[in-house]
Protein backbone atom coordinates (compact mmCIF):
# COMPACT_ATOMS: atom_id res chain seq x y z
CA UNK A 1 0.00 0.00 0.00
CA UNK A 2 3.14 2.23 -0.19
CA UNK A 3 1.93 3.89 -3.73
CA UNK A 4 -1.10 6.35 -1.38
CA UNK A 5 1.72 7.95 0.02
CA UNK A 6 3.91 8.39 -3.11
CA UNK A 7 2.05 11.96 -3.60
CA UNK A 8 2.41 12.62 -0.36
CA UNK A 9 6.17 12.20 -0.54
CA UNK A 10 6.67 13.29 -3.53
CA UNK A 11 5.29 17.34 -2.74
CA UNK A 12 8.53 19.79 -2.47
CA UNK A 13 8.05 23.11 -0.64
CA UNK A 14 7.36 25.30 -4.21
CA UNK A 15 4.38 23.30 -4.47
CA UNK A 16 2.97 24.17 -1.11
CA UNK A 17 3.70 27.42 -2.24
CA UNK A 18 1.81 26.93 -5.29
CA UNK A 19 -1.48 25.65 -2.81
CA UNK A 20 -0.86 29.40 -1.27
CA UNK A 21 -1.16 30.71 -3.75
CA UNK A 22 -3.98 29.25 -5.95
CA UNK A 23 -6.02 29.71 -2.52
CA UNK A 24 -5.17 33.22 -2.34
CA UNK A 25 -6.39 33.80 -6.07
CA UNK A 26 -9.60 32.32 -5.33
CA UNK A 27 -10.24 33.81 -2.57
CA UNK A 28 -9.58 37.01 -4.17
CA UNK A 29 -11.91 35.99 -6.92
CA UNK A 30 -14.65 35.21 -4.39
CA UNK A 31 -14.32 37.57 -1.57
CA UNK A 32 -13.45 40.45 -3.26
CA UNK A 33 -14.53 40.01 -6.87
CA UNK A 34 -11.40 40.69 -8.46
CA UNK A 35 -11.60 39.38 -11.76
CA UNK A 36 -13.02 36.12 -10.54
CA UNK A 37 -14.03 34.67 -13.70
CA UNK A 38 -10.35 34.83 -14.43
CA UNK A 39 -8.62 34.29 -10.98
CA UNK A 40 -10.45 31.64 -9.88
CA UNK A 41 -9.80 29.41 -13.00
CA UNK A 42 -6.05 30.66 -12.65
CA UNK A 43 -6.16 29.87 -8.90
CA UNK A 44 -7.73 26.13 -9.00
CA UNK A 45 -5.80 24.92 -12.14
CA UNK A 46 -2.19 25.90 -10.05
CA UNK A 47 -3.48 23.65 -7.78
CA UNK A 48 -3.94 21.24 -10.12
CA UNK A 49 -0.71 21.66 -11.99
CA UNK A 50 1.50 21.26 -8.92
CA UNK A 51 0.07 18.02 -7.41
CA UNK A 52 2.82 15.87 -7.74
CA UNK A 53 2.39 12.97 -10.69
CA UNK A 54 -0.47 15.23 -11.63
CA UNK A 55 -2.53 13.69 -14.41
CA UNK A 56 -3.48 17.08 -16.01
CA UNK A 57 0.39 17.66 -17.70
CA UNK A 58 1.98 15.22 -19.72
CA UNK A 59 3.68 12.46 -17.54
CA UNK A 60 5.85 9.15 -18.38
CA UNK A 61 3.96 6.14 -17.03
CA UNK A 62 6.07 3.02 -17.10
CA UNK A 63 5.08 0.24 -19.27
CA UNK A 64 2.27 2.41 -20.96
CA UNK A 65 4.74 5.34 -22.17
CA UNK A 66 3.50 8.97 -22.23
CA UNK A 67 0.14 10.01 -21.55
CA UNK A 68 -1.00 13.08 -22.21
CA UNK A 69 -2.75 15.58 -19.51
CA UNK A 70 -5.45 17.94 -20.38
CA UNK A 71 -4.02 21.17 -18.73
CA UNK A 72 -1.13 20.93 -20.84
CA UNK A 73 -3.03 19.98 -24.19
CA UNK A 74 -4.84 22.86 -24.22
CA UNK A 75 -1.83 25.21 -23.57
CA UNK A 76 -0.41 24.02 -26.36
CA UNK A 77 -2.95 23.84 -28.38
CA UNK A 78 -4.99 26.84 -27.77
CA UNK A 79 -2.03 29.33 -26.26
CA UNK A 80 1.47 28.01 -27.53
CA UNK A 81 0.28 26.59 -30.97
CA UNK A 82 -1.92 29.33 -32.41
CA UNK A 83 -2.87 31.98 -29.51
CA UNK A 84 -5.96 30.85 -30.28
CA UNK A 85 -7.60 31.52 -26.70
CA UNK A 86 -7.11 34.70 -26.43
CA UNK A 87 -7.26 35.65 -29.82
CA UNK A 88 -11.11 34.26 -29.82
CA UNK A 89 -11.71 36.44 -26.65
CA UNK A 90 -11.36 39.65 -28.69
CA UNK A 91 -13.62 38.69 -30.53
CA UNK A 92 -16.29 38.85 -27.79
CA UNK A 93 -14.23 41.91 -26.38
CA UNK A 94 -15.15 43.67 -29.41
CA UNK A 95 -18.88 42.85 -30.12
CA UNK A 96 -19.26 44.03 -26.32
CA UNK A 97 -17.38 47.17 -27.01
CA UNK A 98 -19.40 50.38 -28.32
CA UNK A 99 -17.47 52.52 -29.41
CA UNK A 100 -20.08 55.46 -29.97
CA UNK A 101 -18.58 58.01 -27.69
CA UNK A 102 -15.37 57.86 -28.97
CA UNK A 103 -16.31 58.00 -32.56
CA UNK A 104 -18.33 60.97 -31.16
CA UNK A 105 -15.17 62.71 -30.00
CA UNK A 106 -12.48 61.55 -32.30
CA UNK A 107 -9.57 64.01 -30.36
CA UNK A 108 -9.57 60.94 -27.42
CA UNK A 109 -7.67 58.67 -29.87
CA UNK A 110 -4.64 60.46 -28.73
CA UNK A 111 -5.35 59.56 -24.58
CA UNK A 112 -5.26 56.39 -25.66
CA UNK A 113 -1.68 56.38 -27.05
CA UNK A 114 -0.53 58.38 -24.70
CA UNK A 115 -1.73 55.97 -21.71
CA UNK A 116 0.47 53.68 -23.14
CA UNK A 117 3.79 55.16 -21.90
CA UNK A 118 4.17 52.69 -18.63
CA UNK A 119 4.67 49.67 -21.05
CA UNK A 120 7.49 51.18 -23.26
CA UNK A 121 9.34 52.77 -19.49
CA UNK A 122 8.77 49.49 -17.94
CA UNK A 123 10.55 47.32 -20.59
CA UNK A 124 13.35 49.65 -20.33
CA UNK A 125 13.58 49.26 -16.41
CA UNK A 126 13.36 45.75 -16.53
CA UNK A 127 15.97 45.31 -18.86
CA UNK A 128 17.85 47.37 -16.63
CA UNK A 129 17.22 45.28 -14.04
CA UNK A 130 18.60 41.98 -15.83
CA UNK A 131 15.63 40.44 -17.35
CA UNK A 132 16.28 39.39 -21.25
CA UNK A 133 14.88 41.38 -23.79
CA UNK A 134 11.87 39.05 -24.98
CA UNK A 135 10.72 39.05 -21.44
CA UNK A 136 11.26 42.39 -20.55
CA UNK A 137 9.09 43.35 -23.34
CA UNK A 138 5.99 40.96 -21.74
CA UNK A 139 6.13 42.35 -18.62
CA UNK A 140 6.06 46.17 -19.93
CA UNK A 141 2.94 44.46 -21.25
CA UNK A 142 1.05 44.47 -18.62
CA UNK A 143 1.00 47.76 -18.22
CA UNK A 144 -1.60 47.67 -20.85
CA UNK A 145 -4.17 46.97 -18.26
CA UNK A 146 -5.04 43.65 -21.17
CA UNK A 147 -5.10 40.34 -20.20
CA UNK A 148 -4.93 38.96 -23.26
CA UNK A 149 -2.95 40.84 -24.87
CA UNK A 150 -0.37 40.38 -22.20
CA UNK A 151 -1.26 36.60 -22.54
CA UNK A 152 -0.89 37.17 -25.66
CA UNK A 153 2.49 39.28 -26.14
CA UNK A 154 4.38 37.08 -23.64
CA UNK A 155 3.71 33.98 -25.50
CA UNK A 156 4.42 34.89 -28.96
CA UNK A 157 7.89 36.40 -27.71
CA UNK A 158 8.14 33.10 -25.80
CA UNK A 159 8.38 34.15 -22.01
CA UNK A 160 9.25 31.89 -19.68
CA UNK A 161 6.91 33.94 -17.55
CA UNK A 162 3.71 33.63 -19.02
CA UNK A 163 1.66 32.66 -15.51
CA UNK A 164 3.02 35.46 -13.09
CA UNK A 165 2.56 38.39 -16.31
CA UNK A 166 -1.08 37.02 -16.75
CA UNK A 167 -1.26 36.51 -13.07
CA UNK A 168 0.19 40.50 -12.13
CA UNK A 169 -2.30 41.72 -15.55
CA UNK A 170 -5.40 40.38 -14.23
CA UNK A 171 -4.38 40.90 -10.25
CA UNK A 172 -4.13 44.68 -11.07
CA UNK A 173 -7.09 45.06 -13.51
CA UNK A 174 -8.91 44.33 -10.98
CA UNK A 175 -7.30 47.40 -8.51
CA UNK A 176 -7.97 49.59 -10.58
CA UNK A 177 -10.18 51.41 -8.20
CA UNK A 178 -7.16 51.19 -5.88
CA UNK A 179 -3.85 52.17 -7.85
CA UNK A 180 -5.83 54.49 -10.22
CA UNK A 181 -6.89 57.25 -7.87
CA UNK A 182 -3.08 57.18 -6.17
CA UNK A 183 -1.75 58.02 -9.22
CA UNK A 184 -4.21 60.05 -10.24
CA UNK A 185 -3.66 62.47 -7.02
CA UNK A 186 0.42 62.40 -7.62
CA UNK A 187 -0.15 63.99 -10.38
CA UNK A 188 -3.28 66.25 -10.78
CA UNK A 189 -4.18 69.39 -8.57
CA UNK A 190 -7.48 69.72 -7.20
CA UNK A 191 -8.29 72.64 -9.38
CA UNK A 192 -7.63 69.95 -12.37
CA UNK A 193 -9.73 67.75 -11.17
CA UNK A 194 -12.26 70.12 -10.82
CA UNK A 195 -12.01 71.32 -14.55
CA UNK A 196 -15.71 70.45 -16.14
CA UNK A 197 -15.92 69.49 -19.93
CA UNK A 198 -19.14 69.97 -22.11
CA UNK A 199 -20.12 67.10 -24.25
CA UNK A 200 -21.10 68.05 -27.32
CA UNK A 201 -21.38 64.57 -28.54
CA UNK A 202 -23.76 63.65 -31.23
CA UNK A 203 -24.93 60.46 -32.39
CA UNK A 204 -23.00 58.95 -34.37
CA UNK A 205 -24.53 57.42 -37.74
CA UNK A 206 -24.76 53.81 -38.84
CA UNK A 207 -22.14 54.05 -41.46
CA UNK A 208 -19.47 55.37 -39.53
CA UNK A 209 -19.85 52.96 -36.80
CA UNK A 210 -19.87 50.25 -39.55
CA UNK A 211 -16.95 51.59 -41.76
CA UNK A 212 -14.24 52.29 -38.54
CA UNK A 213 -13.72 48.65 -37.60
CA UNK A 214 -13.10 48.19 -41.50
CA UNK A 215 -10.72 51.03 -42.00
CA UNK A 216 -9.07 50.77 -38.71
CA UNK A 217 -7.79 46.54 -39.12
CA UNK A 218 -6.78 48.16 -42.70
CA UNK A 219 -4.70 50.86 -41.04
CA UNK A 220 -3.29 49.01 -38.41
CA UNK A 221 -2.50 46.21 -40.73
CA UNK A 222 -0.96 48.47 -43.24
CA UNK A 223 1.05 50.17 -40.61
CA UNK A 224 1.82 47.67 -38.15
CA UNK A 225 1.20 43.67 -39.78
CA UNK A 226 2.05 42.28 -36.36
CA UNK A 227 -0.91 43.85 -34.38
CA UNK A 228 -3.71 42.80 -37.22
CA UNK A 229 -4.54 39.24 -35.48
CA UNK A 230 -5.10 41.32 -32.35
CA UNK A 231 -7.16 44.43 -33.62
CA UNK A 232 -8.64 42.75 -36.53
CA UNK A 233 -10.23 39.94 -33.95
CA UNK A 234 -11.50 42.97 -31.79
CA UNK A 235 -12.48 44.83 -35.36
CA UNK A 236 -14.27 41.49 -36.58
CA UNK A 237 -16.56 41.38 -32.81
CA UNK A 238 -17.60 45.35 -33.37
CA UNK A 239 -18.49 44.98 -36.88
CA UNK A 240 -20.58 42.16 -36.17
CA UNK A 241 -22.19 44.10 -33.20
CA UNK A 242 -22.68 47.37 -35.47
CA UNK A 243 -23.48 45.64 -38.63
CA UNK A 244 -27.19 45.19 -37.80
CA UNK A 245 -28.26 42.03 -39.55
CA UNK A 246 -26.34 39.55 -36.95
CA UNK A 247 -27.58 40.33 -33.56
CA UNK A 248 -27.53 36.30 -32.98
CA UNK A 249 -24.46 36.16 -33.28
CA UNK A 250 -22.92 39.27 -31.64
CA UNK A 251 -25.15 37.98 -28.64
CA UNK A 252 -23.60 34.64 -29.18
CA UNK A 253 -20.13 36.77 -29.34
CA UNK A 254 -20.53 38.79 -26.21
CA UNK A 255 -21.90 36.10 -24.13
CA UNK A 256 -21.48 31.92 -24.94
CA UNK A 257 -18.26 32.49 -26.80
CA UNK A 258 -16.47 35.09 -24.29
CA UNK A 259 -17.73 32.50 -21.29
CA UNK A 260 -16.34 29.68 -22.88
CA UNK A 261 -13.25 31.24 -23.56
CA UNK A 262 -12.31 32.99 -20.34
CA UNK A 263 -13.70 29.58 -18.76
CA UNK A 264 -10.68 27.72 -20.84
CA UNK A 265 -8.32 30.58 -21.03
CA UNK A 266 -7.74 30.77 -17.00
CA UNK A 267 -7.38 27.40 -16.37
CA UNK A 268 -5.38 27.32 -19.68
CA UNK A 269 -2.45 29.54 -18.37
CA UNK A 270 -2.25 27.67 -14.92
CA UNK A 271 -0.19 25.38 -16.69
CA UNK A 272 2.92 27.95 -16.33
CA UNK A 273 2.38 28.44 -13.03
CA UNK A 274 4.36 24.99 -12.02
CA UNK A 275 6.37 25.86 -9.48
CA UNK A 276 9.50 24.83 -10.23
CA UNK A 277 9.12 28.34 -12.87
CA UNK A 278 7.09 30.49 -10.72
CA UNK A 279 7.92 30.48 -7.45
CA UNK A 280 10.80 32.49 -7.56
CA UNK A 281 11.43 36.35 -6.99
CA UNK A 282 11.69 36.83 -10.42
CA UNK A 283 7.70 36.31 -10.18
CA UNK A 284 8.18 38.92 -7.00
CA UNK A 285 9.93 41.95 -9.52
CA UNK A 286 7.26 41.21 -12.51
CA UNK A 287 4.11 41.65 -9.69
CA UNK A 288 6.77 45.16 -9.06
CA UNK A 289 7.37 45.79 -12.31
CA UNK A 290 3.40 45.07 -13.53
CA UNK A 291 2.38 47.71 -10.87
CA UNK A 292 4.97 50.44 -12.37
CA UNK A 293 3.88 50.04 -15.65
CA UNK A 294 -0.18 50.35 -14.18
CA UNK A 295 1.10 53.63 -12.33
CA UNK A 296 3.25 55.05 -14.83
CA UNK A 297 0.41 54.12 -17.86
CA UNK A 298 -2.42 56.23 -15.76
CA UNK A 299 0.11 58.98 -15.04
CA UNK A 300 1.09 59.56 -18.71
CA UNK A 301 -2.07 59.77 -19.55
CA UNK A 302 -2.73 62.70 -16.97
CA UNK A 303 0.60 64.44 -17.88
CA UNK A 304 -0.84 64.16 -21.46
CA UNK A 305 -4.37 65.71 -21.05
CA UNK A 306 -1.86 68.68 -18.84
CA UNK A 307 0.38 69.26 -21.70
CA UNK A 308 -2.47 69.58 -24.97
CA UNK A 309 -4.08 72.41 -21.78
CA UNK A 310 -1.06 74.33 -22.45
CA UNK A 311 -2.43 74.92 -26.17
CA UNK A 312 -6.20 74.86 -25.02
CA UNK A 313 -8.92 77.74 -23.81
CA UNK A 314 -11.08 75.03 -23.17
CA UNK A 315 -9.47 72.95 -20.90
CA UNK A 316 -9.35 69.57 -20.12
CA UNK A 317 -10.14 67.54 -17.15
CA UNK A 318 -6.50 66.15 -16.74
CA UNK A 319 -8.31 62.56 -15.31
CA UNK A 320 -9.55 61.97 -18.67
CA UNK A 321 -6.02 60.93 -19.81
CA UNK A 322 -5.75 58.07 -17.03
CA UNK A 323 -8.89 56.72 -18.50
CA UNK A 324 -6.84 55.79 -21.52
CA UNK A 325 -5.77 52.48 -20.05
CA UNK A 326 -7.59 49.24 -21.60
CA UNK A 327 -9.21 48.73 -17.97
CA UNK A 328 -13.14 49.62 -19.75
CA UNK A 329 -15.31 50.39 -17.95
CA UNK A 330 -13.68 50.27 -14.50
CA UNK A 331 -11.08 53.21 -15.50
CA UNK A 332 -13.64 55.60 -17.07
CA UNK A 333 -16.07 54.98 -13.66
CA UNK A 334 -13.22 55.37 -11.31
CA UNK A 335 -12.67 58.69 -13.00
CA UNK A 336 -16.06 59.65 -12.67
CA UNK A 337 -16.42 59.06 -9.49
CA UNK A 338 -13.24 60.96 -8.50
CA UNK A 339 -14.82 63.73 -10.47
CA UNK A 340 -17.99 63.76 -8.38
CA UNK A 341 -15.69 63.45 -5.16
CA UNK A 342 -14.47 66.97 -6.30
CA UNK A 343 -17.49 68.33 -7.33
CA UNK A 344 -20.60 66.47 -7.22
CA UNK A 345 -22.31 68.16 -10.52
CA UNK A 346 -19.36 67.46 -12.68
CA UNK A 347 -20.21 65.06 -15.22
CA UNK A 348 -17.49 63.95 -17.66
CA UNK A 349 -18.39 59.90 -18.27
CA UNK A 350 -18.47 60.31 -21.84
CA UNK A 351 -15.07 61.59 -22.58
CA UNK A 352 -14.12 58.83 -19.70
CA UNK A 353 -15.70 56.62 -21.63
CA UNK A 354 -14.52 57.61 -25.16
CA UNK A 355 -10.68 57.79 -23.69
CA UNK A 356 -11.01 54.10 -22.13
CA UNK A 357 -12.55 52.54 -25.05
CA UNK A 358 -9.50 54.23 -27.17
CA UNK A 359 -7.65 52.79 -24.45
CA UNK A 360 -8.81 48.85 -25.82
CA UNK A 361 -7.06 49.83 -29.48
CA UNK A 362 -4.09 51.61 -28.22
CA UNK A 363 -3.63 48.89 -26.17
CA UNK A 364 -3.48 46.35 -29.10
CA UNK A 365 -1.83 48.28 -31.23
CA UNK A 366 1.02 48.52 -28.52
CA UNK A 367 0.82 44.87 -28.00
CA UNK A 368 1.56 44.34 -31.95
CA UNK A 369 4.28 46.53 -32.00
CA UNK A 370 5.94 45.49 -29.30
CA UNK A 371 5.89 41.91 -30.87
CA UNK A 372 7.13 43.63 -33.97
CA UNK A 373 10.01 45.67 -32.48
CA UNK A 374 10.99 42.57 -30.42
CA UNK A 375 11.59 40.42 -32.99
CA UNK A 376 13.81 42.72 -35.46
CA UNK A 377 16.33 42.03 -32.27
CA UNK A 378 16.48 38.06 -32.63
CA UNK B 1 25.25 50.13 -22.42
CA UNK B 2 24.18 46.33 -23.05
CA UNK B 3 22.62 45.44 -26.52
CA UNK B 4 19.45 44.43 -24.75
CA UNK B 5 19.45 48.12 -23.03
CA UNK B 6 20.26 49.41 -26.38
CA UNK B 7 17.20 47.44 -27.67
CA UNK B 8 15.12 48.77 -25.01
CA UNK B 9 15.92 52.15 -25.81
CA UNK B 10 15.02 51.81 -29.22
CA UNK B 11 11.61 49.76 -28.92
CA UNK B 12 10.54 52.20 -26.43
CA UNK B 13 11.20 55.42 -28.43
CA UNK B 14 10.03 53.88 -31.46
CA UNK B 15 6.98 52.29 -30.04
CA UNK B 16 5.55 54.93 -28.55
CA UNK B 17 6.37 57.36 -31.28
CA UNK B 18 4.36 54.82 -33.78
CA UNK B 19 1.61 54.30 -31.54
CA UNK B 20 0.85 57.46 -31.36
CA UNK B 21 1.81 57.76 -35.61
CA UNK B 22 -1.23 55.07 -35.76
CA UNK B 23 -3.73 56.62 -33.24
CA UNK B 24 -3.75 59.89 -35.55
CA UNK B 25 -4.32 57.91 -38.43
CA UNK B 26 -7.01 56.39 -36.99
CA UNK B 27 -7.99 59.49 -35.82
CA UNK B 28 -8.09 61.37 -38.84
CA UNK B 29 -9.64 58.58 -40.78
CA UNK B 30 -12.64 58.88 -38.26
CA UNK B 31 -12.81 62.52 -39.14
CA UNK B 32 -12.89 61.50 -42.68
CA UNK B 33 -15.58 59.08 -42.26
CA UNK B 34 -17.63 61.63 -40.40
CA UNK B 35 -17.78 64.24 -43.34
CA UNK B 36 -18.55 61.42 -45.91
CA UNK B 37 -21.23 59.70 -43.61
CA UNK B 38 -22.30 62.45 -41.83
CA UNK B 39 -21.46 65.90 -43.84
CA UNK B 40 -24.42 65.63 -45.92
CA UNK B 41 -26.81 65.61 -42.93
CA UNK B 42 -26.04 68.54 -41.65
CA UNK B 43 -26.25 70.63 -44.98
CA UNK B 44 -29.79 69.52 -45.57
CA UNK B 45 -30.75 70.50 -41.80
Amino acid sequence: MEFLLEGLLAITWKQIVMYAVGVLLIVLAIKKQYEPALLLPMGFGAILVNLPMTGVLNQMIPGSGVTGGIIEWLYTTGLAASEALPLLLFIGIGAMTDFGPLLAQPVLFLFGAAAQLGIFLVIIVAVLLGFPLRDAASIGIIGAADGPTSILVSQVLHSKYVGAIAVAAYSYMALVPVVQPLAIRMVTTKKERMIRMEYNGKDVSKGVRIAFPVVVTIITGLIAPASVALVGFLMFGNLVRECGVLDSLADTARTALTNLITLLLGISVSFSMQAEQFVSTDTLLIMALGLAAFILDSMGGVLFAKFINLFRKKKINPMIGAAGISAFPMSARVVQKMALKEDPSNIILMQAAGANVSGQIASVVAGGLVINLVSKFF
Amino acid sequence: MTPDLHAALLIGAQGMGALFIVMIIIMISVFILKKIFDGHKKEGA
